[in-house]
């Protein structure tokens, strides 16, 4: 079967270590994003390793914060700017900087 | 009787100039347009499209701004008139560079960010032409011992004979002036680059219409400047720098349509470097010739 | 110094879409591009937990005008994925034809674009002439020029006969040698290298940190092309991944016009290879489950993520497009250019910021 993915699950606390380790190995962040669960939300970390994709799977409740991975992949900043502002979804450490206010909407629209 | 040709030829000048230069314009676009594999438009599309902006409405950002081209319009039309009349080619210089000075201070008091990017390199370009425009005057000088444009119809042969290097360097910095790439870098003729139209973004209606005009008026005047490397005492040179004119507007507009347009550093090594080999070259051997014989 | 800021864009003679950046310039030296977006967001990935999942194929093509083939291809290879159907092979190979024929007018696109930034009219003009070509050929087998709309969730919609597809191959070598000479201006021509040549460099290194994709990535010496993955007819058909290691403007415009010849030679193949059979299998029901799609846009590497829950619509529809990927590579490379060199760096991105938003 073509473009196979590999799921795995993560959690908060060690996200940001297994990026780094990523990071050193020379694995692409492919993309983040959000998905509304009912009672919080589920985020999915695709990295991949040239052809190869893992999507890393966090179950997070409404309140948990997540730690940015923007000093690690600083292309991470944009996904994590958009699922704030669509989701809600409180990720700590992102650069206070105007550059990245994406959609300029009003509240959260998909949460 | 000499005195009643040079007053016809001025006049001449300040009202056929526009006609010829709407024209050239027009063939101008027609031409680059078959180079690109277009139709293109009229042939009389430029003046339809000025006699549009003489109708518009004037937003000027500014109130000096009005002033500031109005002087521009009238000091290019001195610069034509006076070399038409055959005056002295330093005067004519120093009127065209005062006239130059006016358009860049039209876009500086505009305070629009593309309009002062495009004066600072509406005045880095001055400084990669100016130095070839006085050694042309110097280079008549010394071909023709006299700095008055008139004076040509005296000679036995066009300039063109003992200064072939001049002539290669003044077409060089031509394209600068014509505003043509690679060298349209303060404005093109077309708003499709970074500074969207440098020099003339803030101007609309009559003061664009002003500033086309004066753009036609300049290059007539510098055709004329080319035809003076051909002009003799001989009745048929007439011809021949007509011929001449001709086909360095060709050239002009085919580089335009072969080229990008280069960054300004490029520009200015490029027209410096040429106004060195071509221009001082050919007139530092005039000078070892004179002194030999 | 005098620091100046310049707004450029949203509204730019030499921007394509919507973008706006504060440029900090010190005379005419970049030292910071502070952008904004948002000009165009439509809240599409919204609109897919409200509509019909069928009719949201139609939706999902009017995200972007230049990519809209491909993103309607890649909507029904999620939904097939989640149904579990295998399209015919017919279907398949008509897919390839119709990427690929997307993938050189955008490419083509590209090229006109770069040369009206950098003001070769000529050369601009030239690019779009041959583009048009591909234009009518995408609309003599669509019946759009842009958004063909053909795809369906289990195939196709319309089909290509024997003499159509003769017909477009044949016009290939006159295109092709057309192109030759037409992009040699582009490798060679002096004034041309000047502008391109060592002008917003991305190291290998940064081109994964900052997340670049597509012939972005393959200009910095990195040898991947999703197409490989297999997906449509991409399995069968032996085409090369063009990488540069020049990891300048002009490796990017390299790799692109090399695209374009590998296109040709794609389309070439599954011409010859295209069996004959049905277009289209039916697909009834509702989709229930998860797919993850990873396709090789014009623009790059775009990753779709569709997740349903047996209702009408679909629970969570996610695009990852390429420009949304690359725009911190192009924030990388601005600080330190020239003034005159912002327009070429914006555009060898590729930028399609309608993509981007959504």
């Amino acid at each position: 079967m073509p473009n196979k993915v590999e799921t795995a699950s993560i959690g908060p606390a060690v996200l940001k270590q297994y990026m780094k380790e990523a990071a050193a190995e020379g694995c692409r962040l492919v993309q983040i994003h959000a998905n509304r669960t009912s009672d919080g939300y589920q985020l999915i970390y695709s990295i991949a390793s040239g052809y190869h994709l893992i999507n890393l799977e966090m179950v997070i409740s409404e309140d948990t914060e997540v730690e940015s991975i923007s000093g690690i992949y600083p292309a991470a900043q944009l996904y994590e700017q958009e699922m704030a502002e669509l989701f809600g979804v409180r990720i700590i450490g992102i650069p206070e900087d105007p550059r990245v206010k994406l959609y300029h909407v009003q509240g959260h629209p998909m949460k | 009787m000499i005195y009643l040709y040079r007053t016809l030829s001025m006049l001449a000048y300040v009202l056929l100039a526009p006609l010829v230069g709407g024209f050239l314009a027009g063939l101008d676009r027609k031409l680059s347009a078959r180079m690109q594999g277009r139709m293109g438009p009229p042939l009389l599309q430029p003046f339809y499209d000025l006699a549009k902006l003489f109708k518009k409405q004037v937003l000027a950002v500014s109130r000096y701004q009005f002033m500031m081209v109005a002087s521009f319009l009238a000091m290019v039309i001195g610069t034509g008139a006076l070399f038409f009349g055959g005056f002295d080619l330093l005067l004519v210089f120093f009127v065209l560079t005062t006239a130059c000075m006016f358009f860049v201070l039209a876009a500086t008091v505009t305070n629009s960010p593309y309009a002062e990017l495009g004066a600072q390199r509406e005045l880095i370009q001055m400084l990669s032409y100016e130095p070839m425009i006085l050694l042309t005057a110097v280079g008549f000088y010394m071909a023709n011992g006299s700095f008055r444009g008139v004076d040509v119809f005296y000679t036995d042969e066009p300039a063109i004979v003992r200064l072939p290097g001049v002539f290669l360097g003044l077409l060089f910095i031509l394209t600068i002036k014509f505003r043509k790439s690679p060298f349209d870098l303060s404005t093109s003729h077309h708003a499709h680059q970074e500074l969207v139209k440098g020099v003339t973004t803030e101007f609309s209606g009559v003061l664009m219409g002003m500033v086309e005009l004066a753009h036609w008026y300049e290059n007539v005047f510098l055709l004329g400047l080319v035809a003076l490397f051909f002009v003799s005492s001989a009745w048929w040179s007439g011809l021949l720098a007509v011929g001449a004119v001709l086909l360095v507007w060709f050239l002009e507009v085919l580089i335009d349509n072969t080229s990008a347009r280069v960054k300004w550093n490029h520009m200015l090594r490029s027209a410096w470097i040429v106004t060195a080999v071509c221009g001082g070259g050919n007139l530092l051997v005039l000078e070892i010739i004179r002194m030999l014989f | 110094m005098k620091r100046t800021i310049v707004p450029f864009g949203p509204q730019h003679p030499v921007l394509p879409e919507p973008i706006h950046l504060d440029l900090v310039l010190e005379d005419e030296k970049v030292v910071e591009a502070i952008p904004s977006f948002g000009f165009i967001h439509r809240g599409m990935e919204d609109l897919a937990s409200k509509r019909d999942f069928n009719d949201y194929l139609y939706v999902v093509e009017r995200i972007c005008g230049i990519c809209s083939y491909m993103h309607g291809m890649s909507y029904c290879e999620g939904a097939e994925r989640i149904f579990g159907v295998e399209i015919p092979d017919r279907a398949k190979y008509l897919r390839t034809i119709w990427c690929e024929l997307s993938r050189l007018h955008s490419h083509l696109l590209w090229l006109g674009l770069l040369a009206d930034a950098f003001g070769f009219e000529a050369l601009f003009m030239q690019s779009w002439r041959i583009r048009e070509k591909i234009l009518d050929m995408v609309e003599d087998s669509t019946g759009g020029r842009l958004i063909s709309s053909v795809n369906l969730i289990g195939g196709v919609a319309r089909d290509m006969d024997r003499e159509m597809l003769a017909g477009f191959v044949a016009q290939f070598d006159k295109m092709e040698s057309e192109l030759r000479s037409l992009t040699k201006v582009f490798l060679k021509d002096s004034t041309v290298r000047a502008r391109l040549f060592e002008v917003g460099a991305l190291t290998k290194t940064d081109a994964i940190l900052y997340g670049a994709v597509g012939p972005m990535m393959r200009a910095s010496g990195i040898e991947l092309d999703t197409r490989k993955l297999g997906y449509a007819a991409y399995g069968d058909i032996d085409f090369d991944i063009i990488t540069s290691s020049g990891c300048d403007s002009l490796a990017r415009c390299e790799v692109r016009i090399g695209e374009i010849f590998q296109s040709f030679r794609i389309i070439r193949q599954a011409v010859d290879k295209i069996p004959d059979g049905e277009i289209y299998i039916p697909v009834k029901g509702n989709p229930k489950g998860e797919a993850t799609v990873r396709v090789e846009q014009p623009r790059g590497e775009a990753l779709y993520y569709m997740k349903a829950n047996g209702t009408r619509n679909l629970e969570r529809f996610r695009v990852r497009t390429p420009t949304f990927s690359n725009i911190y590579s192009l924030l990388k490379i601005l600080p330190g250019a020239q003034f005159a060199d912002v327009p070429l760096l914006i555009l060898t991105i590729d930028p399609c910021i309608s993509c981007t938003e959504r």
